[in-house]
């Protein structure tokens, strides 16, 4: 638990808007730096709008940062080939996608993509692990509920066998009922899975399964919340 | 010129403007404010044919494959100078992206044709193989624009999808393929429609020039299906260069998306 799975040092994310007086540069991240430990769950608070998500998207190297890295178990994240960095570490956004095709398409695509990766005998063990009944496979995955696409990305990226869950927001979309059953569900697969993992949220009551809470406004990480 | 050719005079090239006059007095009665790129397109059209017609005549009596060589880089240059300037937002990599792909596309395309299906002798005889270059190149850029427009926008709007897949640990290359099938399929429509269409519907350029000119129907017929291929090649090539050339931009070597190139297009 005390070792550390993903280290961030010093993360500065700029976005430059062209408007009259030519290009302004905004600060979107400034010099973030936190660990997150081996089976831990971080939890990232702030308000909407704070940069938890553009943190979420460098952190699993879709946006690269100005200046910073991150060193992914003891690794500078620059020496592992960037497409291994995404298997290990794995963003599900705030809004989830259904890739076109049925449930299984969608679980299969990750297979498919990686050939290295031996599928289950039954791919309704990844529905299981996500409880999603197993009679959803043969659905068209966009006509899912949110919540249940929710849970389907969640399957998709426990196909991947990954190390680090990045979950952006998970429950922002979902009614409180089902938003109390994800947050249940994500803290339990993490624990049965052995996995790390970032959680944001700008509602502290989703935040209650992580193991610390790290506070974010306009772009810095304010104060250990808890 | 065969005997029962019917000249066209320029007093009777002026007659036919009266359509255009037409054309302009309907957009002016139905409010539709197309009358300047009539005015601008009629008078453009003029002149850049009748400019044509006196380089061909030069050319074709000439009969010197370096004339006819420098013939096709001025139709390349222009073709690709149209793409500039008609692309929006203009980005300069558009001229030599088009110059580069309508080079090939001629290479590979129009010079088999000359020196081995019209077999004409010798092989770049400009009569045959200037308008064959000319169509090629014209529906070339047509294709190519369609996939460059196309190509942003389907990336655009199916970003969520494209970013899940590279989160998933897939290159740029696989996330992207969708969209780029889709542009290429979209830059085809205009050709393939045509290849569905020619003979029931409408009566092409080339057919309709060697009927009037007095070539037996079959003859013209035989040609077009000529072309007709070929402007399929031509187009399948041209959009699947610019479709793969272009998909490199809309990404980092790292596998990233550039979001602020999607959003400059959009």
């Amino acid at each position: 638990m005390n070792t550390a799975i993903l280290r961030a040092e010093n993360l500065r994310v700029t976005a430059t808007h062209p408007d009259k007086s030519g290009d302004t540069a905004t600060v979107l991240l400034d010099d973030i730096s936190f660990v997150l430990r081996r089976g831990e769950i971080l939890g990232l608070a702030g308000q909407s709008g704070c940069g938890k998500s553009t943190l979420m998207r460098v952190l699993c190297r879709l946006l690269e940062p100005d200046s910073g890295r991150v060193w992914f178990s003891g690794q500078d994240w620059s020496d592992i080939d960037i497409l291994e960095y995404r298997r290990r570490v794995c963003l599900l956004p705030q809004i989830p996608v259904a890739l076109p095709g049925s449930v299984e398409d969608n679980l299969r695509y990750v297979f498919d993509l990686h050939r290295d990766l031996t599928p289950p005998a039954d791919m309704v063990v990844l529905l299981d692990k996500v409880r999603l009944p197993r009679d959803f496979m043969a659905n068209e995955a966009v006509s899912l509920s949110v919540g249940e696409k929710q849970r389907l990305a969640l399957a998709r990226a426990l196909a991947l066998r990954p190390q680090v869950l990045l979950l952006d927001e998970p429950t922002s979309a979902l009614d409180p009922e089902n938003a109390e059953h994800v947050t249940d569900l994500i803290s339990e697969v993490c624990h049965i899975e052995k996995l790390s993992a970032v959680l944001t949220s700008h509602i502290q009551q989703h935040l209650r399964i992580t193991d610390r809470i790290l506070q974010m406004d306009k772009g810095r990480l304010e104060s250990i919340a808890r | 010129m065969p005997a029962d050719f019917i000249s066209v005079g320029w007093l009777q090239v002026g007659y036919a403007a009266g359509f255009v006059l037409v054309a302009l007095v309907l957009s002016r009665l139905l409010r539709l404010g197309v009358e300047g790129d009539i005015i601008v397109g009629g008078v453009r059209a003029f002149a850049q044919l009748v400019f044509l017609g006196f380089i061909l005549d030069v050319v074709f009596d000439v009969q010197n494959p370096w004339v006819t060589t420098l013939v096709f880089l001025a139709m390349i240059i222009a073709g690709a100078a149209n793409a500039y300037l008609i692309d929006t937002p203009r980005r300069p990599s558009t001229f030599w992206l088009f110059a580069a792909v309508l080079t090939i596309v001629f290479v590979g395309v129009t010079l088999p044709i000359g020196k081995w299906i019209l077999a004409a002798k010798p092989w770049y005889q400009p009569q045959y193989i200037i308008p064959f270059g000319g169509m090629l190149i014209g529906n070339s850029v047509t294709a190519g624009l369609l996939v460059q427009r196309n190509l942003g926008k389907l990336l655009h709007d199916n970003l969520a999808v494209v970013e899940t897949k590279l989160s998933l640990g897939a290159s740029a290359r696989i996330a992207a393929q969708p969209a780029v099938v889709e542009a290429v399929r979209t830059g085809m429509v205009p050709t393939i429609t045509s290849l569905l269409m020619v003979g029931l519907v409408h009566i092409p350029g080339i057919f309709g020039g060697q009927v009037l000119a007095g070539l037996p129907a079959i003859e013209a017929a035989k040609y077009q299906i000529v072309v007709m291929y070929m402007l399929t090649a031509g187009a399948t090539l041209t959009a699947i260069g610019v479709a793969f050339a272009r998909v490199r931009g809309f990404f980092t070597p790292r596998h990233q998306i550039r979001c602020e190139e999607l959003a400059r297009l959009r």
